[in-house]
């Protein structure tokens, strides 16, 4: 026999299997596949690591934040700087109770990211706190609705203060 | 009257700093509504042009650069990149439709292309294995009675 029909099955085989993947790879393109953002809290020098550890009260502090987008779509973001403590943090449906002390915003492309160097004010500190938490809460706008929304992405730092 | 008056003035340095106080914090938060008002609706045109497939990369890293313009408080430079996006944005929003239908097209062709390709090994493969078996052996001579290799 020329051709053995079992390696020509498996041949088929695998080709059907590899034609099934790639259709399924277009599609999955097509859809998007989950959507989400990302927010990261870095150093000075914008890598993970060097954090400060401690603060005097209305210090500046220099950090960086890490923005991403997988939203399928451009996105308008703003952050939103807080000062807490433990029981005052964000969670995922809830912000911070705590005023907001500053705030930037950005507009990113779907999967792409942003670092941008920030100055905060370790300022509007809880009473009597030794240990605070230094809160940044990420909003998308809803173009729809013309509104801002939390997103349910946070990232704080704990600093002790110094008086 | 007369201590009317002078009560009244005594007030006024400390009414003056209210006003400039409630003034500053008026305009801060008109700044930060400002720079939504006008970048928002933009950001809702790319949404809808990126839907259509259309290249947005460019003009969303603009409007990310006339937001940090307006941070920074170089409100006339974020205005004119503002203004230039809002150009390229109109431009675009009329090639929109063309950039769509090619876009189906060529994923449509995609998805064809890759269903037709385990019929046509099917069919195809078998033929091309037999004709380069037998072109391979065109020279070949068939010996009655030749010892087997």
């Amino acid at each position: 026999m020329l051709l053995d029909d079992e390696v020509f099955a498996v041949l088929t085989a695998v080709v059907i299997i590899a034609s099934v993947l790639g259709v399924a790879m277009v599609v999955r393109d097509e859809l998007g596949g989950e959507r989400f953002t990302a927010i990261g809290l870095l150093d000075e020098n914008c890598r993970i690591g060097d954090y400060p550890r401690y603060a005097y009260p209305n210090q500046t502090l220099r950090l960086c934040l890490y923005i991403y987008n997988h939203m399928g779509k451009p996105v308008y973001w703003r952050v939103v700087y807080k000062v807490g403590d433990n029981t005052t943090l964000p969670t995922t449906n809830t912000t911070s109770p705590r005023p907001a002390i500053a705030e930037w915003r950005g507009v990113l492309d779907h999967g792409l990211n942003t670092t941008r160097r920030i100055e905060v004010v370790v300022g509007e500190l809880p009473v009597n706190a030794t240990r605070v938490a230094l809160i940044f809460e990420l909003y998308t706008y809803n173009t729809a609705e013309g509104r801002w929304e939390y997103t349910g992405r946070w990232v704080h730092l704990y600093i002790s203060i110094r008086r | 009257m007369v201590a009317l008056r002078a009560h009244s003035t005594r007030r006024l340095p400390l009414l003056a700093v209210t006003l400039l106080l409630l003034a500053c914090v008026n305009t801060t938060s008109v700044d930060a509504e400002g720079i939504d008002d006008l970048v928002a609706p933009l950001v809702g045109d790319l949404e809808e042009l990126r839907r259509s497939r259309v290249d947005v990369s460019s003009l969303t890293s603009s409007l990310d650069e006339a937001v940090r313009l307006w941070e920074s408080g170089d409100v006339e430079g974020a205005y004119r990149i503002v203004e230039s996006v809002r150009f390229e944005v109109e431009r675009l929003k009329g090639e929109a439709p063309r950039v769509y239908a090619l876009h189906i097209a060529r994923v449509t062709l995609t998805v064809l292309a890759l269903l037709a390709i385990p019929p046509l090994f099917y069919i195809l493969f078998p033929r091309l294995y037999l004709w380069l078996w037998f072109t391979s052996r065109r020279g070949w001579v068939v010996v009655r009675g030749a010892p087997r290799r």
